[in-house]
């Protein structure tokens, strides 16, 4: 085979064809004498849906967390489009909003404010951050409620309503502020299986309509089937990385096949 | 008996202004020492020592005087550096920082017992920290304080007693007149005791009853 | 200056004499006001109930002007130091009858049974079993209180005993240096209440050790 007609971009070294949407640069995160991370570089592009596994004390909650700056990195750089954030000098308060702003974060305890509604949950930060009108707000979020499955629940508070119902409230919250990147932090662990499926099930619709997602994630489906791509972090460090299907079913490195056996026997 | 409530007919009107008087003064109190409560409240929360620590001072010393000295702080301690106050401005202003100084520890109790995650959820929905407090923060922290607050406002409403020794014309003042005048001590001071109590003997079960239903792991009905 | 603290440390010993005398008074009679409180039987109950609402209902300075013109007047003598002792004594009984019910509530269940299978006998089971733990749970916010009484003593001066408050009333009106006077007056209060915290602080943790061990 003639060597000039392999195509030129299997030519290693691969360079990266989209300009990367979100670049970890060798983040660390010391809490006191802990070291939860250690140079964790990651990339995604735009529309990438990344699962992240690993034992629990891995450190992968810590990193969503750095992500949006709720931990602030010890050392490392963040960049998110155009906003490049460098642990080494401290944040404007503005920068720090702008970057909240284009993140949307689903916690495992979903923490809804109880003591607002449904549909006032979902248009606070409508009216607050984004400066809509009340009017303009509520008919978004309910928009958001029906996609979610859960518009009839606009009127009640969050404690009236199961823990499934709950998350995806919280899916419906994140989303009102239109975020370019979504982060989910176990967002079954706290839910009986049959109403974690219902959650998964909007994230799977989520990840369909081209949604960038990060997902700290216990669910080894969930992984598999609907995330491109899967990290899999231990000891503060991402171990191996790669498309979901070669990571699940034939890992590189012995660790990462023992932990996945050991997740899927129990 | 008869002859007792034909006394109480006779003084149930003067001790009735008394008692108005009594009401106003703490309700005043109440409304601006919460309010400044609540401020200092968010100065001792916050993380400037510059801010942290006069406030510190403003609360310990508002709880560690006692409220008679208070009063007569504001109502004899001014004059001497030529500020006088009428009895009535002395008393709202003695009750108001002596509130302010207790419900800020209360609010902040109130703060402190709002979940992490609530401040988490409202940073990453990219609230401000003002917007963050409005919406978030202290309508639950209220809500957790809120029997205190009520618990504290009928202590208050107890120690507006105390502006007898100011010479504000409230509640004992009133009595304490009507005794010296006509030497009946005795009934006049039921009488007064029971104006106190039929106050604050039903609003103490209220909030006995409040504090119940508000326990923890009681969420709102719709 | 050192005449005007000279002359409110005079009224210390007035100030802590009403303060223990009262609260003595409140810790012991607490104790039957909380038996009728806790009472089986119903209208006792509610008497107990009634007594601790009603002391609790009253401001004190009517209570010390109740005992002191309206019983003392007309029945009996009573010097302004024992009228203050004991409306003030009566208050505290109702707030530490509150606090021994409170206690009684946080010891576990389980003491009371395992006191039954151990054969002790009613009085032991109180004095060897309940006693010690119900004291060492009240003590933090029996703590509290006292220094709460300590500062509320100061409604003994409307009465004519001579202590802080009473000394810098009567100080102010002679130097006319009115601020001055009180601030001292309040410290002085703020002085005195550092040692009861530290005495609470220190007999919970010595209790704490002698009785888990």
């Amino acid at each position: 085979m003639n060597p000039m007609s392999i195509p030129l971009r299997q030519v290693p070294p691969v360079p990266a064809v989209k300009p990367a949407f979100l670049r970890l640069e060798s983040l660390y995160k010391q809490f006191g004498k802990y070291e939860v991370l250690h140079d964790v570089n990651f990339e995604m592009s735009k529309g990438e849906v990344v699962a992240i596994i690993g034992p629990s004390g891995s450190g992968k909650s810590t990193l969503l967390r750095c992500i949006n700056q709720l931990e602030p990195p010890t050392r490392g750089r963040i960049r998110l489009d155009e906003l490049d954030i460098d642990a080494a000098t401290p944040m404007a308060r503005a920068d720090l909003l702008k970057l909240r702003r284009r993140i949307g974060m689903v916690f495992q305890s979903f923490n809804l404010f109880p003591h607002l509604t449904v549909l006032r949950n979902v248009s606070l930060a409508q009216v607050r951050t984004l400066g809509r009108s009340e009017r303009e707000a509520d008919a978004r979020s309910m928009q958001l409620l029906e996609r979610v499955g859960l518009a009839d629940k606009a009127g009640h508070y969050p404690a009236r309503c199961s823990g499934g119902q709950q998350q995806r409230i919280a899916i419906a919250r994140a989303l009102a502020l239109e975020p370019q990147l979504m982060l989910f932090d176990e967002p079954t662990s706290a839910l009986d299986p049959e109403l974690g499926l219902e959650v998964l099930a909007v994230m799977k619709e989520l990840a369909g309509e081209g949604m960038s997602m990060i997902v700290v994630t216990h669910e080894m489906h969930f992984a598999e089937t609907v995330s491109d791509r899967v990290v899999v972090m231990a000891e503060g460090r991402i171990i191996e990385q790669g498309p979901s299907a070669q990571v699940m079913r034939q890992p590189r490195h012995e660790r990462v096949s023992k932990f996945l056996q050991a997740v899927r026997n129990r | 008996m008869n002859a007792l409530l034909t006394l109480w007919a006779q003084w149930f009107p003067e001790l009735w202004k008394g008692f108005v008087l009594s009401l106003q003064v703490t309700a005043i109190s109440l409304l601006l020492g919460i309010a400044l409560g609540l401020l200092l409240a968010l100065g001792v929360g916050a993380r400037g020592k510059a801010i942290r620590y006069p406030a510190l001072i403003i609360v310990e010393l508002g709880r560690g005087a006692p409220a008679l000295i208070l009063l007569q702080y504001f109502y004899f301690g001014l004059p001497s550096v030529n500020l006088t106050l009428t009895s009535f401005w002395a008393a709202v202003l003695a009750l108001a920082y002596c509130t302010a100084a207790y419900t800020s520890e209360i609010i902040r109790g109130g703060i402190e017992a709002v979940a992490r995650g609530q401040h988490e959820a409202a940073d990453v929905i990219g609230l401000n920290r003002v917007d963050a407090l409005r919406y978030v923060i202290l309508p639950q922290a209220l809500r957790v304080a809120l029997p205190s607050l009520l618990g504290f406002s009928i202590m208050m409403f107890q120690a507006s007693s105390l502006c007898f020794t100011i010479a504000l014309p409230e509640i004992v003042s009133r009595a304490s007149a009507i005794g010296s005048s006509t030497f009946q001590y005795m009934p006049v001071l039921v009488l007064a005791g029971l104006m106190y109590a039929a106050v604050c003997a039903p609003a103490s079960l209220g909030v006995a009853a409040l504090e119940r239903r508000l326990a923890p792991g009681v969420q709102p009905a719709c | 200056m050192n005449d005007i603290l000279m002359m409110l440390l005079a009224g210390v010993p007035w100030t802590v004499g009403v303060t223990v005398c009262a609260f003595a008074v409140g810790v012991v009679l607490g104790f039957p006001l909380c038996a009728l409180r806790m009472s089986q039987v119903p209208s006792l109950r509610v008497l107990g109930a009634a007594l601790v609402l009603t002391l609790r209902s009253i401001p004190p300075i009517v209570w010390l002007f109740f005992i002191f013109f309206g019983i003392g007047g007309g029945y009996v003598t009573l010097s302004p130091f024992v009228a203050a002792v004991v409306g003030l004594g009566l208050i505290t009984a109702a707030q530490m009858a509150e606090v021994y019910r409170g206690a009684f509530a946080a010891i576990p269940d389980g003491q009371y049974e395992a006191a039954h299978v151990l054969n002790l006998s009613a009085p032991q089971r109180f004095f060897d079993v309940v006693l010690p733990q119900l004291v060492r749970i009240s003590i933090p916010t029996a703590a509290t209180y006292a220094i709460g009484l300590l500062k509320d003593s100061a409604v003994a001066s409307t009465l004519g005993v001579a202590d802080i408050s009473f000394q810098a009333y009567q100080v102010s009106q002679q130097t006319f240096q009115g601020l001055g006077v009180y601030s001292a007056a309040a410290l002085v209060y703020l002085v005195l209440s550092v040692p009861v915290a530290l005495a609470s602080r220190w007999l919970s943790s010595t209790l704490q050790r002698r009785i888990s061990l």
